[in-house]
């Protein structure tokens, strides 16, 4: 099964160089799929990873729906499930941008939150196409 | 009932499985527990809520319990008041992304409880260990079930 273009889990190799050396800030980091593959196969985690992806963009589409200014409790309910979720995947960089949003979301202006999530939307975006490699 | 819903309740040689409850908000998450819960030998019950936590354990019973400490606007912190004031036995591994701190304190408050809290799982989880910890709380409860066999 493994050659030449796949990982020992069969992860594209073309899916390697968004993985920072040293595993910080990167949009997937490969290592949380390879474990949970390790653990529940590979046809199993895919599903899994499918249910976090459909669970996130859901979490997403809700923060871009919530106004800041009045539903601060909800929005830090959101980023905190986002958190704890992306963290678990290996969406490191979305779980830290869903770490600082949940920290500011007592006091975040409407026009800061507006570009806390872009920068989530464009980390998610990336993640993503890299997930869509691992299942081909 | 299906042949794979018999598989997921109960062993190779028919005997029931014990039962997790899962308690998180996040479905990936739960998924990924109930399966490690699975190969661990459990047949897995999930709730989302902490008001469904709370009517399961009162009509059904369960043999371990992973809870989450953010549900919603809810906190898992509620559910160890109601498993304490059944008199729960029934091990509980908090897993949760929230502080240090705050894992501590549940933990402390379940202990104050004199519920079975067990070592608590920050998130993200560490896929390996919580499937080594789910493996040793079914090795226990097999060993107390020969006990009470040969008793």
């Amino acid at each position: 099964m493994n050659d030449d273009t796949t990982t020992e889990h069969g992860v594209p190799a073309a899916a390697s160089p968004h993985i920072a050396p040293d595993g910080s800030e990167v949009e997937f980091d490969i290592s949380a799929f390879e474990n949970l593959v390790a653990e529940l196969g590979r046809d199993d985690t895919l599903d899994t990873f499918a249910i976090f992806f459909d669970e996130a963009s859901g979490r997403l589409r809700r923060l871009r729906q919530l106004s800041c200014e009045e539903q601060r409790t909800t929005l830090k309910h959101e980023a905190h499930g986002l958190k704890g979720s992306a963290a678990n995947f290996g969406l490191r960089q979305v779980s830290d941008l869903a770490a600082a949003l949940e920290h500011n979301s007592q006091t975040i202006t409407a026009e800061n939150y507006a570009a806390a999530l872009q920068r989530l939307e464009t980390s998610y975006a990336a993640a993503c196409e890299i997930f869509s490699k691992l299942r081909a | 009932m299906t042949q794979h819903q018999d598989s997921r309740t109960s062993d190779a040689g028919g005997e029931p499985r014990p039962r997790l409850l899962v308690i998180d908000d996040d479905a990936s998450i739960c998924t990924v527990i109930e399966r490690l819960g699975e190969k661990a030998g459990f047949a897995p019950e999930r709730a989302v809520t902490v008001e469904e936590a709370k009517q399961l354990v009162h009509t059904d019973r369960f043999d371990c319990i992973t809870l989450d400490l953010s549900i919603g606007t809810d906190t898992g912190v509620e559910l160890l008041t109601t498993l304490a004031e059944m008199a729960s036995t029934t091990p509980i591994i908090i897993i949760s992304a929230s502080m240090r701190s705050m894992r501590e304190f549940a933990v402390s408050i379940g202990n104050n409880l004199h519920l079975a809290v067990q070592e608590p799982f920050s998130k993200p989880i560490d896929f390996a260990k919580l499937k080594e910890a789910l493996v040793g709380v079914r090795k226990k409860i097999g060993a107390e079930q020969n006990a009470a066999a040969m008793a």
